[in-house]
């Protein structure tokens, strides 16, 4: 008896040194994002290598500042994101950018503490919390899922810190606000919804009377949004519509195969994370069945979609970090601001995709569209 | 002695190969007649019968033979989980949840070495080792520190999110631009099918190439645990999940048995999460979730209507079964009665509908036959 | 001395509400060659007996030595090498979803490596019908049949030639007939006696049944409430019938045997 109980916890010390080992062989492993090439146009592309705002390293700085500065108040800007990609990445670089344009830059008088859930929705609480309890100024939110866990853990706090949102695609279906003039008074931010009157108009331009094989998943209250915002749309086009719904991102490609059966001229979806996990499978199906994917997604150009309608992604980050560079200089009161929607579009192709699916792209969208076309 | 007791007789449902089958009376004095066998087969191929039934009427809504290329395919990648399923729960009785962290696991390490160039064929076998060590600490824990294998496993698996997180980088990470274990072939056999069943047909190319080289792939597997199973230390594990106290007074340390065997079933799944994220495109750190009621699903659809007897027929018979309940699942995606549809929401529904009338069919069969 | 057991004892749930003390101070000599039967009433410590010497658990205090081994903290499946058991339920000994063949085959490598070949070569079954064929079982037969058609009388005596198959050092019997019908019983009873009689194995065998205690064996140990109270060697036991014994207890003890089950020979 004796000697089994000396035996466990011999036993219990190897399996946590085993552990540990594992646990540092896999932070060694650690690949970052290297998929691919970034392109040197003049609008950044999504794709970029470098993540040097990488969202799980706690930047954490000192508070003393040095003497020179001439502005004495040194703030916290809280970063939260819910997944790590390259479109969430370029949003978040875009705020702090424009922060230091305002003259908030990090290390001076700004101090800039960042985490990332990494995908795990329990933990966003957690994540809000203890950023708060760090005293951060303001928090920038990006994500609907982020916002709604900071709008649940602030919302009894007597001294919230202001809440600056940027890829959120409908706060209002989100139940974040009611208005763009009917919000919580700490909570501003920019919308980021896509552009689906252009898709629209771009579909019946390109597939007149045809019908588009549409994907959701319909348990994310923005791509409920954005589907109502669709078959309103189409409901003045000869355009029909078939839309096949998913829970997991494993469901993409069984989905796609059903929607082929209906013969579709077109694949589409907008700004649905789930499928956007999944696209890969959507992609397989467009390629075998040589039909065309337009989506409203930034991320799903260079992964093989043929055409992308997407919105200006960088200027509502820039559109934030505005906001929060003016909360911080005292010229803006959040009680009374009006929440903006992110204006602008570009355009995005992949010349593979678009020669293997078989879509015409009208010649003034290939002159003005961001190159998205892997290398090699 | 008076008439000495023999095993020439047997008291069970087959005959012996020595003796011609006849009503005997067993043990217990009931007697066995024969009619009632081929009821129950009968009662069980019925089913079967009806089950594809509905699918080929779900089939007649849909025509498009994409759907169950592509359902066949994504079935075979995941036959060795199926495999891996069937080998912890029912060989060694040891209820195993490992599997959902391995398969991502398994996947996460495919993610890993392709997106640093590392072959696709070489991401296999460190998928293999990678979810077998999984296994084997869930084996360790439960044995040597006795605790109960759903709460190991539920350990580990739990774990290994945050490696598997750890290990990809993010939670989700796109490996199209990667390419896959069909890269290789893909153009010369997309060439063979122009050639041999036309242009039309190019579009289930890549799906028929999937289906070959992972049907081939899991039929590889296949034998090789069986032939394990088969031979001396396989049998020893088979006997340490039956019947442990036996294995014990035969002198055996049961413990590293069912270690070993836990640590090659979650290999065996970690293959099929290479597989799957190669085929599927993509990494997920949450791809296994819900690959245990997949798992069992296919062993139980496999046992009911295959009804295996040996070791070798009950994997080719779980791989059968995974087969099935793919089709039916993308049956249910894709049924369409006149505009009815299935919501992906209510596949989990359907399952768990198809796996309850499985189970009661064979229950019912077995009344009908007494 | 093939057993030599001193000063057993052992409780369970020490400290506890459910304190049990199982066995207190057995000391027990086995020579080899030696068949005993052990009975007693519910509850006397037969089975923890067994357990103990079969390493279960390791005793509360004492020692046990086989074959000149002190083996009190060896874990049971280091024992098994010195030891064949037959466990009271007949479904214990044998595995029910793997065939005869194999299962015997396990017996016969029992302290053995084991490797990748195949389990059951030619060569093996070669080797296991010269075993078993003056058995007369007929299992030589039928290597290929799935245990689970069985019945328990036929596992039992599967299990009693797995137990027997290396000539093993002790053979523990734990009420091995006791789970049958009387007729099966009385054939493998009488198969025990055969086998046993033939190799001259060092036998203990736990029985509930007090006239089947004195019929076999050459040696009769009764265990009451933790201690052994009666140990009969073969010249005190020519004769001696059942109310013979449980006078004896009463002599020893100072009180009655009331174990219905143990007297009407259950």
């Amino acid at each position: 008896m004796i000697r089994d109980r000396r035996s466990s916890r011999q036993l219990v010390l190897w399996l946590a040194l085993a552990l540990c080992t594992l646990l540092l062989a896999a932070c060694g492993g650690n690949s970052g994002e290297d998929d691919a090439v970034s392109s040197d146009d003049e609008t950044q592309s999504p794709e970029t290598e470098s993540e040097d705002t990488s969202a799980d390293d706690d930047s954490e700085m000192s508070d003393d500042e040095p003497d020179a500065e001439p502005e004495g108040e040194a703030y916290t800007v809280g970063l939260l994101n819910l997944v790590q990609n390259p479109t969430l990445i370029a949003i978040q670089d875009a705020f702090v950018a424009e922060l230091a344009a305002g003259g908030y830059v990090e290390g001076e008088n700004l101090t800039i503490i960042s985490a990332n859930a990494d995908g795990d929705f329990a933990s966003l609480p957690t994540l809000v919390q203890s950023q708060i309890d760090e005293g951060v100024d303001i928090l920038a939110i990006t994500t609907t899922p982020m916002l709604q866990a900071a709008l649940n853990v602030t919302q009894d706090l007597d001294d919230p810190p202001l809440i600056v949102f940027n890829a959120v695609t409908d706060p209002y279906a989100a139940g974040i606000a009611v208005a763009p003039d009917d919000h919580p008074e700490w909570i501003i931010g920019a919308q980021m919804f896509p552009n689906i009157d252009v898709t629209v108009n771009l579909l019946q331009e390109l597939f007149p009377g045809g019908t588009i094989g549409y994907l959701y998943n319909p348990s994310e209250a923005n791509s409920v949004a954005q589907t109502e915002e669709l078959e309103k749309l189409l409901a003045d086009t000869d355009l029909t519509l078939e839309a096949a719904t998913i829970t997991d991102s494993s469901e993409v490609r069984t989905a796609a195969e059903s929607l082929i059966a209906l013969n579709p001229d077109v694949l589409f979806y907008s700004q649905d994370s789930t499928v956007g996990d999944g696209v890969a499978g959507l992609i397989q199906v467009a390629n075998d069945n040589a039909i065309p994917l337009i989506s409203n997604d930034p991320q799903s150009v260079s992964v093989g979609a043929a055409l992308g309608i997407v919105v200006q992604f960088e200027e509502n980050g820039r559109q934030t970090g505005e906001m929060a560079a003016q909360y911080l200089d005292g010229s803006l009161d959040p009680a009374t601001f009006v929440i903006p929607r992110t204006e602008g579009f570009f355009y995005m192709i992949n010349n593979d995709s678009i020669a293997a699916q078989g879509l015409e792209v009208p010649q003034e969208i290939l002159d003005q569209a961001v190159d998205q076309t892997p290398e090699g | 002695m008076a008439d000495p007791i023999t095993l020439a007789e047997s008291s069970g449902v087959e005959p012996s190969q020595t003796r011609a089958p006849e009503s005997g009376v067993s043990d217990s004095g009931v007697p066995t007649p024969p009619a009632s066998k081929t009821a129950r087969a009968a009662t069980r191929y019925a089913t079967a019968i009806v089950l594809f039934g509905a699918l080929f009427l779900a089939m007649g809504g849909v025509g498009s033979i994409g759907v169950w290329i592509s359902a066949l395919a994504v079935g075979l990648t995941l036959s060795s989980a199926a495999i891996g399923v069937y080998l912890t729960f029912r060989v060694l009785d040891f209820p195993d949840l490992t599997v959902e962290g391995s398969f991502a696991l398994g996947g996460a390490v495919t993610g890993l070495m392709m997106t640093n160039g590392y072959s696709p064929f070489a991401t296999l076998p460190a998928a293999f080792t990678a979810s077998a060590l999984a296994g084997l600490l869930t084996g360790v824990i439960a044995t040597r520190l006795k605790i109960h294998s759903l709460l190991a496993s539920i350990i580990v698996t739990t774990g290994l999110f945050s490696i598997n997180l750890r290990i990809l980088g993010r939670s989700n990470l796109p490996l199209l631009s990667e390419g896959s274990f069909l890269s290789p072939f893909q153009e010369g056999f997309k060439g063979f099918i122009r050639g041999a069943l036309g242009d039309d047909q190019v579009r289930y190319a890549n799906n028929l190439l999937a289906i070959i080289m992972v049907g081939c792939f899991v039929v590889v597997i296949k034998l090789l645990v069986d032939w394990f199973m088969a031979s001396e230390l396989g049998t020893a594990m088979r006997a340490s999940g039956d019947s442990p106290q036996m294995m014990r007074a035969l002198g055996r340390n049961t413990n590293s048995y069912i270690i070993f065997g836990v640590g090659l079933a979650n290999g065996l799944t970690g293959l099929a999460g290479s597989l799957a994220s190669q085929f599927q495109g993509f990494s997920d750190v949450n791809q296994g979730l819900g690959l245990i009621i997949g798992g069992l699903a296919a062993v139980v659809i496999g046992e009911t209507i295959f009804r295996p007897r040996t070791l070798p027929q009950a994997t080719a018979a779980v791989v059968g079964g995974m087969l099935i309940y793919r089709l039916a699942v993308a049956a249910a995606l894709t049924i369409n009665f006149g505009g009815f549809r299935f919501d992906a929401a209510d596949v989990k529904f359907v399952t768990a509908a198809l796996l309850l009338i499985t189970l009661a069919s064979s229950r019912v069969s077995r009344l009908g036959g007494q | 001395m093939i057993l030599k057991v001193k000063d057993l004892h052992q409780t369970f749930n020490q400290g506890t509400i459910n304190e049990v003390q199982a066995l207190r101070g057995v000391s027990f000599e086995l020579a080899e060659s030696e068949f005993v039967t052990v009975i007693g009433s519910n509850g006397a410590g037969k089975s923890t007996f067994f357990n103990a010497i079969a390493g279960a658990f390791t005793p509360t205090r004492g020692s046990i030595t086989i074959d000149g081994q002190d083996v009190t903290t060896w874990p049971e499946h280091r024992r098994a090498q010195f030891l064949g058991r037959v466990f009271q339920n007949p479904l214990q000994g044998t595995a029910a979803s793997m065939t005869i063949g194999e299962n015997l085959t396990l017996a016969m490598v029992r302290n053995k490596r084991l490797g990748l070949g195949r389990t059951l070569g030619a060569r093996r079954r070669r080797q296991l019908r010269e075993y078993l064929e003056p058995i007369g079982l007929g299992l030589e037969n039928r290597l290929d049949d799935r245990v689970a058609l069985l019945s328990g009388g036929q596992r039992q005596a599967m299990t009693l030639v797995m137990a027997s198959f290396s000539d093993p050092k002790l053979l523990l019997l734990d009420e091995h007939t006791s789970a049958l019908d009387p007729e099966t019983a009385r054939q493998i009873i009488e198969m025990t006696d055969s086998i046993v009689g033939e190799r001259q194995l060092a036998t203990l065998m736990i029985t509930h049944n007090m006239q089947q205690a004195l019929d076999h064996g050459t040696r009769t140990m009764m265990l009451h409430k933790g201690q052994i109270v009666l140990d009969i060697g073969e010249a005190d036991r020519q004769g001696m019938t059942v109310a013979g014994l449980v006078a004896k207890f009463a002599e020893n003890r100072n009180e009655e045997l009331t174990d219905d089950a143990l007297l009407l020979g259950g």
